[in-house]
């Protein structure tokens, strides 16, 4: 029932093209390539702009990746029904019974998206009800899943991390959300120092391990922004909904602060205290491990076990270190130089 | 508890990661992570290197002074625990030899304990899903809010 179902989708999907025009755009994601083609200009911007500092062009040959992406309103083609009942979408958007180790798919109540993700030939699809129904995380983070279905076939390891950094290379922020990562890491950025990430990184196939950059959004909320004024003028979304989140596309204020990839020299695990000063003191390996791989696996459709694996890889090769936010004492991005500057 | 079984590691379920002081073990179907420290890692090695519950014991009060009585107790209730959140399971009587098996020794028994942590557990709870439009597409109940997600 799997393989009928992604031959539907194909099948769909090259209507759309037909229907739509096709769109390319190609990214160069940890060191491989990666074309989406569009059918149709309706999603491009939206699903483009937080890569728009990993844009290529296609070289020789077949990319690693390729997506065929859609939606129903512009192209006038539908996903085909699913097969499936409502009883079947279970934790992460995964779907009971439609994953077999080669075929991955996976739904997203907000925005109506369905994705898919064929592991032996590296194709997937990405499909929509409506284009101006994208939820802004989908804008911010686009393509997520099939990102990390696709790297994990590749030794490449999506995490859920900040990662901030200089010319010497990079510290991960690693903790569930609120701990302060993306606060860390925008902090760093607007201080100085080279951004790769606020919370979605890849950590790359090389030994000793190298931090790709994947998306250059940064998120916040009201607070922060009202303690950083200065970015005031870079809020993407100055009309928000519900929950959403301040969402900032860096590489287009920033853009000689984007990173696109960096040596890992430590892992950091901020946490905000009410008071105190800010400053750092030695973790263990295994803290690292605990605040990197549960919310990695939490956030990825069908992840498992590799991620264990990958992380002990990282957090077993570089140092770990609480970082502790209070309210006084020096501003993180300061620790974090001093601490980048003493590490070999 | 029978002290002559041995055990073995859930797997596929579940799996673990030896670090120097400690070993994280993770149950993937139910996303909870576990940590053993000091003498639980001894415990795990000895576990996975298929001694049995007697066999642990009489080494860790071998290596170990003070006691014997309390090493028993102590070793007896943390693999209950590791068997009760289902991480290890029984392993056929004949399993693989515990020869070179041996606990750190040292001048006080710690005994073990099994961390637990929760925090993927959490984050892989979701609403389910109630209703589906006309084409089989889920519905949101509140459509400002969508899955666990980045940045959310």
């Amino acid at each position: 029932m799997i393989q009928r179902y992604f031959a539907d989708a194909e099948a769909a999907a090259e209507r759309a093209l037909a229907t739509a025009g096709r769109v390319d755009r190609v990214f160069s994601i940890a060191g491989l390539s990666a074309r989406f083609s569009f059918c149709g200009p309706a999603l491009v911007s939206a699903l483009t702009r937080a890569m728009t500092h990993l844009s290529t062009t296609l070289g020789d040959g077949e990319p690693s990746l390729t997506l065929t992406l859609w939606d129903s309103r512009s192209t006038g083609v539908d996903m085909p029904p699913p097969p499936w009942s409502a009883d079947d979408y279970i934790r992460r958007g995964e779907i009971r019974d439609f994953h077999d180790g080669v075929h991955y798919i996976a739904f997203s109540i907000r925005g109506t998206i369905l994705v898919l993700f064929n592991a032996e030939t590296r194709r997937g699809l990405f499909w929509t009800r409506d284009a101006d129904g994208l939820p802004i995380y989908e804008r911010a983070a686009p393509c997520r899943a099939q990102f990390g279905w696709w790297l994990a076939t590749q030794g490449r390891q999506p995490l859920h991390a900040g990662a901030v950094g200089d010319s010497s290379g990079c510290v991960l922020l690693a903790g569930r959300g609120g701990s302060g990562k993306s606060g860390t890491a925008i902090g760093a950025l607007v201080a100085g120092l080279q951004y790769l990430s606020d919370d979605y990184c890849i950590l790359g196939a090389e030994t000793p391990p190298v931090i790709h950059s994947l998306y250059t959004t940064g998120k916040m909320l009201e607070d922060g922004l009202k303690r950083t004024p200065v970015l005031v003028p870079y809020v993407s979304n100055p009309q928000r909904s519900g929950d959403d989140k301040i969402v900032f596309f860096f590489h287009e204020h920033f853009p000689t602060q984007i990173a696109r990839s960096a040596p890992l020299k430590a892992v950091l695990i901020p946490r905000i205290v009410p008071s105190g000063d800010t400053e750092i003191s030695r973790a263990t390996a295994t803290d690292a491990l605990l605040a990197l791989a549960p919310s990695t696996t939490s956030l990825m459709p069908y992840a498992g076990g590799e991620v264990l694996r990958n992380v002990t890889r990282a957090v077993r090769s570089v140092p770990a270190f609480h970082l502790t936010l209070g309210p006084g004492g020096p501003p993180p991005s300061d620790v974090i130089r001093s601490l980048l500057s003493s590490l070999p | 508890m029978n002290r002559s079984a041995r055990f073995r590691l859930n797997a596929p379920r579940v799996i673990h990661e030896l670090f120097e002081h400690e070993v994280v073990v993770v149950n993937l179907d139910t996303g909870r992570y576990y940590c053993l420290q000091s003498s639980g890692v001894d415990l795990w090695n000895g576990l996975m290197a298929g001694a049995s519950v007697e066999e642990i014991v009489r080494a860790f009060q071998t290596a170990y002074p003070g006691d014997g009585a309390e090493i028993e107790t102590g070793v007896v209730a943390t693999v209950a625990d590791l068997a009760r959140e289902e991480l290890i399971a029984e392993a056929p009587t004949l399993g693989p030899s515990a020869e070179a098996w041996q606990p750190r020794s040292g001048t006080t028994f710690e005994r073990p304990t099994l961390q637990t942590y929760t925090d993927m557990q959490d984050l892989l709870l979701l609403d389910p899903i109630h209703e589906v439009d006309e084409a089989g597409w889920p519905i949101a109940a509140d459509p400002t809010k969508g899955p666990a997600d980045i940045g959310r």
